[in-house]
């Protein structure tokens, strides 16, 4: 039996009827169709189904939809002005190399914009552990800290 | 120096936009109308005799529209593209050789359909004896996998050059000690994908993140049993590959699921199926014996090898017999036995990742290097300073070193880890280490036909450039180099220029992204086709201007006479021009590359790449001696590039492949029971994460070189010395040596312990 | 996942209610950060779940005398709580234990509580402070120590029509405490052994009037280091006591696997553990 949901992604609001069973990687991805948001593993291990649940980063691989029932939810195609221009992190992973395959920069990307949004000027080390459960196998990650660090600078 | 306004500067990726914002398609992304969903089922034991198998109660499940099994294939085997061995089919027909082995597979209208499918399949299997380890396989007693493969030997090599028994006499000092490097996971976050479409004229198209989409088509026509004509591959977007994403059987089982049910076939590997099926890198037990004189010297130097094949072979064999004995040149050493063993077991089957055999071996020979060091009283900087290989060096099996940047590379990270001083004041529990590599750019032994690749550049009436490539893009940033290259060579900006992931129909047939020839070979086919590009372009606005051809050039954008550049026009009015007063023909530049490299012969001796890369990295780590944690403070690496075409992507490279190199060092372990993996997911199989990641220092140190700009390849020489950087910084902390790969904490406290 | 029946109650005595009728074909969603994906590997296949996602009266935290917590508290929420510095760091410390910040985000002490996974960071935590939980169903309420609660990996006490409501402890004993662990491989992984320990002092010689050390990953369930503490009590709390009450725990650990090496790292991190706990606040 189906459950209604409402909820806002990227600024709109939706109401949807979801089985209970759906995981809201599963809805933003099929049903909302917005695939920026990836599946690298199904068992919330990876990271790259960060998504932003007001406005803090969860994997939604393992967070059912209907836990987003009356909740914001941001993915990456949200993160862009309406205009185009690119969310300054954006930039900065563009700009510093840190984006190589980028199948774990949509989720690293929210990852890092939760941090500064809430911690606008961050450590190294609280750059580090915000972005842990981002698993990366291109980069490195050292320019992927740098970017961050740099749109943190930019602020 | 020569001057370059694109080429050597830090510009962004071309792809970077859409990656950043999530419009990056990559094929779990891809639908198509009337798509069904595959799923393969998959033998539970490693080895068993398929003695029924019934999938009658799948047919009448609603949703299901195709099963399949080796009756719908045409059962002859096939095997990985020059592995000389055909040991493979579709789906298992007789016997299952590994969990994980495909047995049948099921299209339905949706996944859920289509697992429920593949449960309602009923398989019945004679359990037989396995075997998991190549040293116990290659036992007279072990049960035999393949029946033509005795032993379970899928190749046996011996390689002779000079005289090691007379190297040995001469050394002073002789060491044998064995090692064992273990299954290494790719674990590309993207898994393996791909959708099967057939046309109404038994054309087939696969859509896929394929490495290597020209050349994989080999093999897929044999097992398919359908001319290469009638195969089409499309890459997708690959998040990730290191070598994992060549020839899939996924794809197969997809085309034969699309024949059957006449409608496109997705198929995307679940992770656990992902650990459970790719193809990791070769295991690899090795006995390793070399010599030195007391001044430092190296004499010989022998290694017996036996190497973990898994259940069928794939690109074991040219790991094993090409991959290992790179390392040989790096230290000038003529007297050298190599002996291969390359042995099936009832595990997955082992084949490409970064290095190719290079990481196996040369942390064996680099860990060595260290014990002879100080068996001889040397500096381990020293000794292989001592002997390290130059500049028009020809090596023992051939190699011609046209360039040679390797004892560069091994000053510059000794200074930054800061060598000398280190090796002075001795803290008890920090150690520094050194490791050096020497890797090909391409690989002539591959496709006998040729070693080289064409590119096409072609501009259109809006004066916008589009290069066609056979070569791939794996995020190492290939298209953003090729797109620099492109618009440096023809004077104009980079973002007049584009370059197209290869469609088998259109683009030039390419050997693809492996071998770490992207840089070096597509990209100077991608130089000759700007260049021809170019020359068209002059000659037409030869014609506009009045003047010369030899007399134009191209910059930033405007053709301009030489010496009066007053008298130009801009690119884009002459690119109009030759398309509209040629009949609508695109400019067309054609280039094509080949290396100056041969083929070897039947003793795999021969200069079979047109330039070598070199490299080295140093490490210091940090070891808690009652808990045997390691931690690497800090890693230094200089790599040999020729010149690095973007220094950010190339910086990219270097620090990505570092981190592998430490995963494989310390983290990363993949454990069986009775052939079955334990664990296939990412909670147990380890990679660094943001917080393992050491802080790295890069340098890119240019040599004069052959290659597009001067460039050589960088990919995968950066993975290789990391390990035995590690290993030998960790003996250089507390004095114990671990010879097993990953050098976990517990060994190390085992070791600490016994050393009393 | 297996699809089931899906229930939002809206007040505690509606989520009792539904809990009392489907009993052990039941689950509880909080967080959802263990059961989904216990779900999604078909190791859960409940008929019904039960979300108390609208139950927001079960998400505070207070703290004075005694804390209070309610089961919906997330580790994020622990890890960034204000009072869970100083002496109480023991509480922040397991919080971040707990794998990375998205997990944390959702993943509930409650949730964490219930699981009992035997590597679990939080509960032993919590047994170091005494910790008690308030158990309700549909006509009851009892109150069990959460040093009791656990029985077996993924075990516990809970009756299947049962919620628990409430963590408390209740008075904050005196002392101060730590949480010292070690992962598996990599920075953010599964915890091999974690120690928490929650000591006082008392003058003259700041010999030890109190001690708890809870174990993790070393046993089936959180395990008291009965034997140290024993040892420990009455003793000066100095570094060579620390060692050998170290050494004492590694004996009392069962570790199912790499039982040496654990055992080792049980009593560095005991040693750990207690030398922080005392410099924070376990000193007289």
């Amino acid at each position: 039996m189906k459950v209604t949901i409402h909820l806002t992604v990227n600024g709109l609001a939706y109401q949807e009827e979801v089985e209970p069973r759906r995981t809201l990687l599963e809805f933003i991805r099929e049903d909302l169709e917005l695939t920026g948001t990836k599946e690298g593993c199904g068992l919330g291990e990876c990271g790259t189904c960060t998504v932003l649940l007001d406005g803090k980063p969860i994997k939604s691989c393992i967070t059912l939809a209907v836990q987003a029932n009356g909740r914001e939810v941001t993915t990456i195609e949200g993160i862009e002005r309406p205009d185009g221009t690119l969310h300054p992190l954006q930039q900065a992973f563009i700009d510093h190399g840190a984006i190589q395959c980028g199948f774990c920069t949509p989720g690293m990307v929210l990852s890092a914009k939760a941090l500064l949004d809430e911690n606008p000027k961050p450590s190294e080390l609280e750059i580090k552990q915000a972005i842990a459960g981002n698993l990366c196998r291109c980069t490195g990650y050292q320019k992927i800290v740098e970017a961050i660090r740099s749109a943190a600078e930019g602020s | 120096m020569a001057d370059f306004s694109i080429v050597g500067t830090r510009y962004g990726r071309i792809d970077g936009k859409d990656k950043a914002t999530g419009r990056a398609k990559y094929i779990q992304d891809l639908k198509f109308p009337g798509m069904l969903y595959g799923k393969i089922l998959r033998s539970p034991y490693p080895h068993a005799r398929i003695l029924n198998l019934d999938t009658s109660r799948v047919e009448g499940l609603m949703g299901v529209r195709a099963v399949a099994t080796a009756g719908d294939t045409p059962n002859k085997k096939f095997g990985s593209y020059r592995s000389g061995v055909k040991d493979e089919l579709i789906f298992a027909k007789d016997k299952a050789l590994y969990v994980g082995d495909e047995i049948a597979a099921v299209a339905a209208t949706d996944e859920e359909t289509a697992r429920e499918a593949l449960s309602l399949i009923r398989v019945d299997y004679e359990e037989l004896p396995a075997v998991f380890h190549p040293e116990e396989a290659i036992k007279p007693e072990a049960p035999r996998i393949h029946e033509d493969a005795e032993k379970n030997i899928a190749s046996h090599a011996l390689t002779l050059r000079g005289d090691p028994d007379k190297g040995f006499r001469e050394a002073d000092l002789v060491l044998e000690e064995r090692f064992e490097t273990g299954l290494q996971i790719h674990a590309y976050l993207e898994p393996v994908g791909c959708i099967a479409s057939w046309d109404s004229n038994g054309k087939l198209t696969i859509y896929a993140p394929a490495q290597n989409p020209s050349w994989s088509r080999f093999i897929y026509s044999e097992a398919l049993d359908l001319p290469m004509g009638k195969l089409r591959v499309i890459q997708t977007m690959i998040g990730g590959a290191f070598g994992g994403k060549l020839e899939q059987k996924q794809y197969l089982v997809a085309a034969i699921l699309a024949r059957k049910c006449r409608r496109p076939v997705k198929i995307v590997n679940r992770r656990d199926e992902e650990f459970q099926t790719s193809m990791p890198r070769v295991p690899m037990v090795v006995y390793l014996k070399m010599g030195v004189k007391k001044d430092g010297l190296l004499t010989a130097k022998e290694h017996r090898i036996y190497a973990d094949n898994g259940a069928y072979t794939k690109y074991a064999s040219a790991v094993l017999n090409l991959g290992t004995y790179r390392v040989d040149g790096l230290y000038r050493l003529r007297n050298i036995r190599n002996e291969n063993y390359l042995v099936y077991t009832n595990k997955l089957p082992t084949s490409a990742f970064r290095g190719f055999g290079n990481p196996q071996i040369t942390f064996a020979v680099e860990s060595m290097l260290d014990q002879l060091a100080e068996g001889i009283g040397m500096d381990p900087l020293e000794l292989r300073l001592r002997n390290a290989a130059e500049e028009g060096d020809l090596n023992a099996h051939g190699f011609k070193y046209v360039s040679c940047g390797l004892k560069d590379c091994l000053k510059k990270t000794a200074e930054a880890i800061d060598w000398q001083e280190k090796k002075k004041r001795k803290n008890i529990r920090r150690g520094i280490g050194i490791s050096a590599t020497s890797h090909v750019c391409g690989n002539r032994s591959f496709f006998p036909l040729f070693d080289g690749a064409t590119a096409y550049a072609r501009v259109d009436e809006g004066g916008k450039v589009r290069v066609l490539t056979g070569e791939v893009e794996v995020g190492q940033g290939l298209l953003t180099a090729y797109a620099a290259i492109c618009a440096e060579e023809m004077g104009i900006p980079l973002s007049e220029v584009t370059v197209e992931a290869p469609d088998t129909d259109i683009a030039p047939f390419g050997l693809g992204t492996w071998g770490d020839r992207g840089t070096f070979i597509g990209g100077s086919g991608v130089k000759l086709a700007a260049a021809d590009a170019k020359r068209q372009i002059l000659e037409m606005a030869a014609e506009m201007l009045e003047a010369n051809p030899s007399d134009l050039d191209c910059r930033e954008g405007r053709v301009f006479v030489k010496g009066s550049p007053q008298k130009s026009l801009p690119f884009e009015e002459v690119a109009s021009a030759a398309v509209y007063r040629r009949g609508g023909s695109p400019v067309f530049g054609k280039g094509t590359f080949i290396p100056a490299s041969e083929l070897s012969d039947s003793t795999r001796y021969g200069n079979i790449s047109g330039t070598y890369a070199f490299g080295a990295q140093a490490a210091e780590v940090e070891v808690n001696p009652e808990t045997g944690e390691v931690k690497v403070v800090r890693i230094a690496a200089a790599h040999d590039v020729g010149r690095a075409l973007n220094l950010t992507t190339t910086e990219g490279q270097i620090e990505g492949a570092t981190v592998q190199g430490m995963g494989y060092a310390l983290s990363e372990e993949v454990r069986y029971e009775k052939g079955i993996m334990l664990s296939p997911n990412f909670l147990h199989y380890r990679i660094p994460t943001a917080l393992d990641a050491p802080p790295m220092k890069t340098f890119l140190v240019e040599t004069t070189d052959p290659g597009p700009f001067g460039a050589k390849g960088v990919a995968e020489p950066a993975m290789t010395p990391t390990a035995p950087a590690i290993a030998n910084a960790i003996y250089d902390a507390v004095g114990v040596r671990i010879r097993t790969l990953p050098i976990t904490p517990q060994k190390i406290l085992e070791a600490l312990q016994k050393k009393g | 996942m297996k699809p089931f029946q899906y229930f939002e109650p809206s007040t505690l005595t509606e989520a009792l209610e539904i809990l009392h009728h489907y009993r052990e074909r039941a689950r509880v969603l909080a967080g959802g950060t263990d059961l989904v994906v216990q779900m999604k590997q078909a190791k859960m296949i409940p008929g019904a779940v039960i979300s108390l996602r609208q139950l927001q009266e079960l998400n505070f935290i207070e703290v004075d005398s005694g804390i209070r917590l309610g089961p919906l508290v997330t580790m994020s929420q622990i890890a960034t709580h204000a009072k869970f510095d100083g002496r109480l760091s023991i509480l922040k410390e397991a919080a971040l234990a707990v794998a990375d910040v998205q997990i944390r985000n959702l993943a509930t002490v409650g949730g964490n509580i219930a699981n009992a996974s035997p590597s679990a960071d939080v509960p032993p935590a919590l047994v170091a402070l005494g910790a008690r939980l308030r158990l309700r169903n549909k006509n009851s309420e009892r109150v069990v120590a959460l040093e009791d609660f656990c029985t077996g990996p993924f075990c516990t006490h809970l009756e299947r029509d049962e919620l628990l409501v409430e963590i408390f402890i209740s008075p904050i004993p005196e002392g101060g405490g730590a949480y010292a662990w070690m992962p598996k491989r990599t920075a953010i992984d599964e915890t091999l052994v974690g120690v928490g320990a929650w000591v006082a002092g008392e003058a003259p010689e700041n010999t030890c009037r109190r001690v708890c050390l809870a174990l993790s990953s070393v046993a089936p369930v959180p395990l008291r280091a009965y034997k140290a503490e024993s040892f420990l009590h009455g003793k000066p709390l100095n570094s060579e006591n620390f060692r050998l009450a170290g050494e004492i725990a590694a004996e009392e650990s069962s570790p199912r696997s790499r039982a040496d090496y654990r055992r080792a790292l049980v009593s560095i991190l005991t040693e750990t553990a207690l030398e922080r706990a005392v410099r924070r606040g376990g000193a007289c």
